[in-house]
């Protein structure tokens, strides 16, 4: 029996696994795919919400479409950030990009 | 229409006079905006001959025989118009239905002889200046700044409200202060308009503070109201003492009484026509006319004493401190103090009348003094009496006027001074003897001061100028001022000699010269007592018989004699030796030290809560202020550290920040 519990702990997961990715990983793109983690694991939340609670209500599948679109529109403005960060500083790490420590 | 309906304009005139030179008199060319000023005033000055002649109609007339007799009951011989006080009143102030302060004008026989005189004067002053100044920078300025003067101290003396005498009364002292600084290029006189405007508020908050007091207690600003019987009664005597004594501390300002005398001398900074219309018929003439006005609160309160005592200690101090002075000018400064010394102790000895006769004579032979001196410092290019050579040769209409003016201020007669002082030294005889005596010692200084500058002046060929050491001239450094700052008279040039003044300048002399010999008369005993029997004070003039005067006309007289004789003596022969021991000479140049006590102690004073205060602002709250500012410094220390550069950081505050809020219940 798949209850909402098991979707929900999944999302959780999928979120702890994303933060760690956004807080440890050096390189960019790897801190990309780590927020695509993240906003998956609360499309997810999201959705089986929606799906367990009140299917009848388009609520929770909207915010999980936007989410995606939302996330796609995201991932491109990051990717064009990095190649101007790679053209400038050669690398695509965060250290490269510290200049503005206080 | 009558002169009184018109008398609004005599004041109204200067003042759109003052408006028209100060907007277009610089695109007036050559010498066009000082007669254009001349010419205003001259219309005024008919205006208030006209009105002068009016009140003379209107005021009752007097028997004279019965009030030499003593008995005033029967001495009314013309019984004065039955609007007599004349007065014009217009709304002001009035709002929503309240009364306001009504703007009125009030004419009686006082205002409008002083009226005259101040227009006169002015009219003549104006075309003085008018060749004078020729040649000055802000030429149309001056002429400008005169016209307001002019146009306050017609104001002031017209009107019937203490609050518009005060409005008056303020302009005045700005005018003095733009005129007596009117050369501002010259450090002293940026410090001589400083002092007299300062020394002067200092004592105009006197006239406020009574002012106001005064309405608290009867409830209006209106003169005539005040000399009411119902008025005085509602007045207690200690209330009355306290407003009449401010209201004079007022008048001891403006008309420079010890001890606030301290301005006058330094305001001879200004150009002369200035010293002529500040300190001989304006200004200081306010101060005595102020004062005659509260006489009502002064007697009831049984002050009059201090006024006496102030006027005697004034008129004494100043005339033995004035042969000790070089300077033609500064000279004629201190003989106006002193004589202002006279008309208070005359308003104090119950000398009400004379004190005022004394003010009109004295206007006119002290103007004309002033402006003969401003003719003198014009031939012969310096303001020292020594280095002036021989001018009775050089420049006789000067010195035929001169001469006449330092006659009348001697008080020989037939001359002006001489009646108005001795009826003033007879009222003091009357009341109170040792301010007489007094009297009688300023009077013997008096006459030795103006002989000796006039020997020295007109006689005497040019020397070199025994008192260039002077405190003034050598820099006065209690008063801020450096020997590099505080320019010495040029001497004039090798081989200049002196020259007669224009037509403008002699017309304004002796036009002077000719009132100075008429005016005394009109007051005089030979005459009727004209001025006398017009402006008394109370119910009907008090008169002396001539043949009680006649003691004090010939005490008078000799002892002017005295003084120009040993002036004569001393200075005819050999003008240059030391005839005071140096330290007497060096005190009395230096005003017995009264000005540096003043800067030094009174300066302290007054610097001591400033030091604390300075101290407090800079420590306190400076530190307060920079405490702040040194706050974040010191957080941004700590907290520069968390601006890491890495937003992976950045992301975990993120993270942080969320779950603060989550587990703070933000739901």
């Amino acid at each position: 029996m798949v209850t909402l519990g098991h979707f929900l702990l999944l999302s959780g997961l999928l979120m702890a696994i994303g933060l760690y990715g956004v807080l440890t990983r050096r390189n960019l793109i790897a801190v990309l795919m780590s927020v695509e983690i993240l906003l998956n694991a609360a499309a997810l939340a999201f959705a089986s919400v929606a799906a367990f609670r009140d299917p009848s209500l388009f609520a929770g599948q909207v915010f999980a479409l936007f989410i995606i679109v939302v996330a796609a529109a995201e991932l491109s403005i990051g990717f064009a950030i990095l190649l101007n960060v790679y053209r400038t500083h050669g690398a695509v790490t965060d250290d490269a990009i510290s200049e503005m420590r206080g | 229409m009558s002169y009184v309906e018109l008398s609004y304009w005599i004041p109204l005139l200067p003042a759109l006079g003052f408006v028209l030179l100060i907007l277009f008199g610089r695109s007036l060319p050559g010498r066009s905006s000082g007669w254009i000023a001349t010419a205003v005033m001259a219309v005024a000055a008919v205006l208030a001959l006209g009105l002068l002649r009016d009140v003379i109609l209107a005021a009752p007339g007097w028997n004279l025989a019965a009030l030499l007799g003593g008995n005033h009951g029967e001495a009314l011989a013309k019984a004065g118009s039955p609007d007599f006080p004349f007065r014009l009143e217009w709304t002001w102030l009035a709002i929503r239905g309240e009364a306001g302060i009504p703007l009125v004008i009030y004419i009686d026989a006082l205002a409008a002889v002083v009226t005259a005189m101040v227009a006169l004067a002015s009219l003549f002053i104006h075309l003085f200046s008018i060749g004078y100044m020729h040649g000055e920078e802000r030429y149309s300025t001056f002429f400008a700044y005169l016209q307001l003067f002019s146009a306050a101290m017609l104001a002031f003396v017209l009107a019937g409200n203490f609050f518009h005498s005060l409005l008056a009364w303020e302009v005045m002292g700005l005018m003095s202060y733009l005129l007596i600084g009117f050369l501002y290029k010259k450090k002293t006189a940026q410090q001589a308009q400083k002092k007299a405007f300062i020394t002067t508020k200092l004592a105009d908050l006197g006239f406020m503070l009574g002012l106001f007091w005064l309405y608290l207690l009867i409830g209006n600003f209106d003169l005539a109201d005040l000399a009411s019987e119902q008025t005085l009664a509602m007045i207690g005597t200690g209330a009355a003492a306290a407003v009449g004594l401010l209201v004079f501390v007022a008048a001891m300002g403006k008309s420079a009484q010890f001890p606030l005398h301290v301005w006058l001398l330094d305001a001879m900074e200004g150009p002369t026509p200035v010293s002529a219309m500040i300190h001989a018929a304006t200004m200081v003439a306010a101060g005595v006319y102020l004062t005659g006005r509260f006489y009502p609160l002064l007697i009831h309160g049984e002050v009059l004493w201090v006024v006496a005592w102030v006027g005697a200690i004034t008129a004494l101090f100043a005339a033995v401190l004035a042969p000790a002075f070089a300077d033609v000018k500064k000279i004629l400064a201190w003989s106006t103090v002193s004589q202002l010394g006279y008309m208070f102790l005359g308003l104090g000895v119950f000398g009400w009348a004379a004190a005022m006769f004394h003010l009109l004579a004295h206007a006119f032979f002290k103007a004309l003094l002033f402006l003969g001196s401003g003719s003198m410092i014009h031939g012969a290019k310096t303001q020292d009496i020594f280095e002036m050579d021989r001018l009775k040769k050089y420049m006789p209409w000067t010195y035929w006027t001169f001469l006449i003016g330092a006659l009348a201020l001697m008080g020989i007669p037939p001359f002006a001074g001489f009646w108005s002082k001795d009826l003033i030294l007879h009222a003091a005889e009357e009341h109170a003897r040792f301010l007489w005596l007094v009297g009688l010692v300023a009077a013997f200084f008096t006459a030795f001061y103006t002989t000796r500058m006039i020997v020295i002046a007109f006689h005497k060929p040019r020397t070199a100028s025994p008192w260039k050491a002077a405190a003034w001239t050598q820099g006065a450094p209690w008063l801020n001022l450096g020997p590099d700052e505080a320019e010495p008279d040029p001497s004039p040039p090798e081989g200049h000699h002196p020259h007669e003044s224009g037509a403008e300048m002699i017309t304004a002399l002796v036009a002077l010269a000719v009132l100075s010999l008429l005016v005394g008369f009109w007051g005089s005993p030979l005459f009727g007592y004209g001025l006398l029997t017009l402006v008394y004070w109370g119910e009907a003039p008090e008169l002396l018989p001539a043949a009680k005067l006649m003691g004090g006309y010939v005490t008078g007289t000799l002892v002017a004699l005295a003084g120009a004789g040993l002036a004569v003596y001393w200075y005819a022969a050999d003008p240059l030796r030391q005839r005071a021991p140096l330290w007497l000479t060096q005190a009395l140049q230096r005003r017995l030290y009264l000005d540096e006590f003043y800067y030094r102690v009174l300066g302290a004073l007054a610097q001591a809560p400033t030091y604390a205060l300075e101290l407090f602002d800079r420590y306190v709250v400076d530190g307060l202020v920079d405490l702040v500012g040194y706050l974040s410094l010191v957080a941004s220390s700590f907290l520069r550290h968390l601006q890491s550069g890495r937003f992976a950081v950045y992301a975990l505050y993120m993270l942080l920040g969320a779950l603060a809020l989550y587990v703070g219940g933000v739901r």
